[in-house]
């Protein structure tokens, strides 16, 4: 993950291998461009496709679709860029990432270009952080090959230019908001905001590329995790006072509709932070984990097969809006679905089974577990890493729900994404422990996740078995109810979180976490 | 004994129905390179697994540096540095990452952690490859990394199993150098197939056959012990009575060779030399004497003693020389 970039040039001596086989040996020459192709495509006609839409032209690729497309292919571009050796594409990506960061902050900060330009805006920004990031890291890693000169200074000036823009960018909305507080203005607090969150997460993305090797770095990090946590329960605390009518800014706005979306973004620039700069050991095995998720090809196939599952229930979806067919929570044609549930099924699994069983094979556990770290640490470690890959790979599904107000659709009821996010969050945290237990009983990958797969589909029948003859209308009918995460999906959809129904997901979750733990120690019982 | 640094008392283990360790005492001090031998199964890895925490004892008990491995294994763990057998590695990960990563999980602090990286990378000698992906390393590197890994947290306790295995001759000189080097300020346990390299640098070897520990001794101690060499001609009780004649009650083995000639080693202390005194009564008793020899009993002696002191040796005798020779009668 940290790559110190001005130490990259000290590695000089030693030795062997210094020109021998070098990063790539592993890695498939052939992929990279292929992927990173197939990206440049999606990204044009996708675009395209919103071009057409805004142009009032027909174009076979709709404008929602084009964006999701275009999108996944920019996914696909920073791949190529992590991947790529050679100078000129490095560039080319660099300045692209450049442009979409610069841009998408003029338009966020502006937001007339069109109604959406703030959405697009921010979605520019977030895509063209970690590709300008991604190529500035490869062009560093080549670096000894290098002789020219100004390609050098790109590999390490890009990285901290972003760092210092994103700094400066912090400093002036917190310095925006509390001159907009001197002035009693509480009305256009959210903009200042964002501005600081997005320029945060920029300074995220240049500390997790230089490492935090450095005194000023790791600083830099706890300064960004106090701010995000601070803006969080500012929120929180904010949208309290006023719901409970103790205070109320004269027009401010408060959780909803902007409230929730600061305290997202805060959280995430928070924790995100916390979970890059501590050392607690829980935290370390979480950050290898990650690792292990995303440069490893699984990560992106899971996302690559719960992109295009969501996609084919999206595109029944935007069927049936148009025959008009859909009742309120609209939201749940979308997702009490076939193909997402189908992905949820197969995709736990693919996520969790490697997770003890392959340490377990290759003897790596014995490393770990000889290290001064607990088990409870390395088991928790582990799940919130699967658990927070588990809920990127939710992703593509979000993308397709901000791609369907900017195409005209009908508008739907945004806020049970909300709470159907939180069931999203405790009904997978349940998947994920479940997996990860299943995964400390055998060393076989394999024997792991088949055991896992049998036992989402056990979780899965009680939302079928609910409504047989001879149960529908019992004891035992209720009793299903609370445990089907189906259920709990379509209530939170509805606007509704039911801690009833949230108790099984969250007491499974739990129990999984003990038994896991227990297994590890298991072996030092007899 | 407080000021040992590991020590272990009876401690036995069973996997099921097979006994991997049986009874097993000894005592390490500290700053002693100790040497682990033993055949394939002898239990060598299980007693580094005990005394690492991974596995717990089925009974008696093992202490390092007078903490407790089993309801002390976190002080255990802050205090060993270990290389387990065929190096377990993340593929993924680089050198440097893969130490930055396992410094932050055993503690290190901050301020001192890079420069501690740099250092061990330098001493291990794996600067070429700090940037390698670990899946890429070839197997010479992948035990300096793995090393380098065990050094990290300057551990007062070594345990390496089989860190030379799999290395060509050159590197098994330099990681034999690196590890006498290092066993200066602090206890290395290492186990190894290979008895000469063992020899070169240990203060103790222990040596384990089947479960049992069969010989604890400091190297020293060994080299004091000699060995006299005796071939002569005709009827071997005849032979031992004159050799009995001479040296008393010490040990002696025969053994018997072609035509009639019968070969005796005799286990002498130190300072002890009846040569001249063997060579008259042989001659006085018509027994013809071809060779008369004094040699310093080596490890191979003590591991051949201990390897073939049962009628049917178990398998895969590292000095695959002896296995053709004829048994040896043990007559002390």
């Amino acid at each position: 993950m940290s790559q110190p970039v001005d130490r990259l040039s000290s590695n000089s001596s030693g030795i062997t291998a210094s020109g021998g086989p070098s990063d790539l040996i592993a890695e498939d020459r052939s992929l990279p461009p292929t992927l990173g192709a197939c990206g440049a495509v999606m990204v044009m006609v996708g675009l395209f496709g919103v071009a057409m839409h805004f142009a009032e032209r027909a174009f076979p690729v709709g404008p929602s679709v084009g964006l999701v497309g275009a999108l996944l292919g920019f996914l696909l571009l920073m791949v190529h860029a992590a991947l790529e050796r050679s100078e000129a594409i490095l560039l080319a990506y660099l300045g692209l990432g450049a442009l979409l960061m610069v841009a998408g902050m003029a338009a966020l900060v502006s937001g007339s270009l069109f109604l959406e330009g703030r959405a697009l805006g921010a979605g520019g920004f977030l895509v063209g952080l970690p590709l300008a990031l991604a190529a500035s890291r490869s062009l560093g890693l080549g670096e000894k090959k290098r002789k020219d000169q100004s390609v050098r200074l790109a590999a390490v000036w890009a990285p901290r230019v972003i760092g210092l823009l994103g700094a400066i960018g912090a400093l002036a909305g917190i310095l925006w908001l509390f001159m907009l507080a001197e002035r009693g203005d509480f009305t256009n607090l959210g903009l200042p905001t964002l501005v600081a969150l997005f320029s945060l997460i920029a300074v995220l993305g240049y500390l997790g590329l230089v490492g935090l090797s450095s005194d000023t770095a790791y600083k830099l990090g706890w300064i960004a995790c106090y701010v995000g946590m601070g803006l969080a329960a500012a929120v929180i605390v904010r949208s309290g006072l006023h719901a409970w009518g103790v205070w109320r800014a004269q027009g401010a706005s408060h959780f909803i509709p902007g409230g929730w979306i600061i305290l997202a973004l805060s959280l995430l620039v928070g924790l995100g932070s916390f979970a890059l700069v501590s050392e607690s050991p829980a935290v370390v095995v979480f950050r290898r984990e990650m690792a292990a998720f995303f440069l490893s090809p699984i990560a992106y196939f899971v996302m690559m097969a719960f992109a295009l599952g969501t996609w084919t229930s999206y595109s029944l979806f935007l069927d049936r809006l148009a025959d008009r067919q859909v009742l309120e929570p609209i939201l749940g044609n979308y997702v009490i679905e076939l193909f997402i549930v189908l992905c949820v099924l197969f995709g736990v699994p693919l996520l969790t089974m490697r997770l003890l069983s392959e340490e377990k094979r290759s003897g790596t556990l014995e490393v770990l577990l000889t290290a001064p770290v607990d088990e409870l640490s390395i088991v928790l470690g582990k799940f919130f890493a699967a658990l927070v890959t588990y809920l990127i790979i939710w992703l593509p599904f979000g993308l397709y729900l901000l791609a369907l107000p900017i195409t005209n659709q009908p508008g739907f009821d945004y806020r049970p994404l909300m709470s159907y996010a939180l069931a999203l969050v405790v009904s997978g945290a349940g998947f994920i422990a479940l997996g990860l237990a299943l995964s400390s009983l055998s060393s076989n990958q394999l024997i792991s996740g088949a055991l896992t797969l049998t036992a989402m589909i056990l979780l899965l029948s009680p939302y079928i078995l609910q409504f047989r003859q001879g149960i529908e209308g019992t004891a035992w009918s209720t009793v299903l109810q609370h445990v089907s995460f189906l259920n709990l999906w379509e209530s939170s959809l509805e606007g509704k979180l039911v801690p009833r129904q949230l108790v099984f997901h969250i007491s499974l979750a739990v129990l999984s976490l003990f038994v896991a733990t227990k297994v590890l120690e298991a072996r030092r019982w007899q | 004994m407080a000021e040992m640094m590991v020590q272990v008392s009876q401690l036995t283990k069973h996997f099921g129905q097979v006994l991997a360790l049986s009874n097993v005492s000894f005592g390490l001090e500290r700053n002693e390179i100790v040497g682990l031998l033993g055949n394939n199964g002898a239990g060598k890895s299980t007693l580094m697994r005990i005394l690492t925490t991974f596995l717990p004892a089925t009974s008696g008990t093992a202490k390092v540096d007078g903490f407790d491995v089993l309801n002390q294994s976190m002080e255990v763990r802050n205090r060993i540095g270990y290389l387990p057998e065929n190096i377990p590695l993340y593929p993924e990960m680089r050198v440097e990452e893969y130490l930055v990563y396992r410094a932050q999980l055993k503690g290190m602090d901050r301020s001192i952690r890079h420069g501690r990286i740099d250092e061990i990378i330098e001493r291990c000698r794996i600067t070429g490859v700090r940037k390698r992906l670990l899946g890429t390393l070839s197997k010479g590197f992948r035990q300096r990394v793995g090393l380098a890994d065990a050094l990290l947290a300057d551990p007062k306790l070594l345990i390496l199993d089989e860190p030379t295995d799999g290395l060509d001759p050159g590197q098994k000189q330099d990681a034999l150098a690196l590890l006498k080097e290092l066993g200066r300020d602090r206890t290395i346990l290492f186990s190894s197939h290979l008895l000469v390299e063992v020899e070169a640098i240990v203060d103790r070897v222990l040596i384990l056959k089947r479960g049992h520990l069969a010989f604890n001794q400091r190297l020293a101690a060994l080299e004091r012990d000699q060995l006299m060499l005796v071939e002569a001609k005709g009827e071997s009780g005849a032979i031992v009575g004159a050799l009995r004649a001479v040296v008393a009650s010490h040990p002696i083995e025969t053994q018997s060779l072609e035509e009639g000639w019968v070969e005796c080693s005799v286990r002498l202390p130190e300072g002890f030399d009846p040569r001249a005194e063997v060579a008259r009564l042989l001659v006085e008793r018509s027994l013809p004497l071809r060779r008369l020899d004094f040699r310093r009993r080596t490890l191979q002696d003590r591991w051949n003693e201990i390897n073939n002191a049962e009628a049917f040796p178990s398998g895969g005798a590292p000095g695959a020389a002896n296995r053709g020779k004829p048994q040896i009668a043990r007559v002390d």
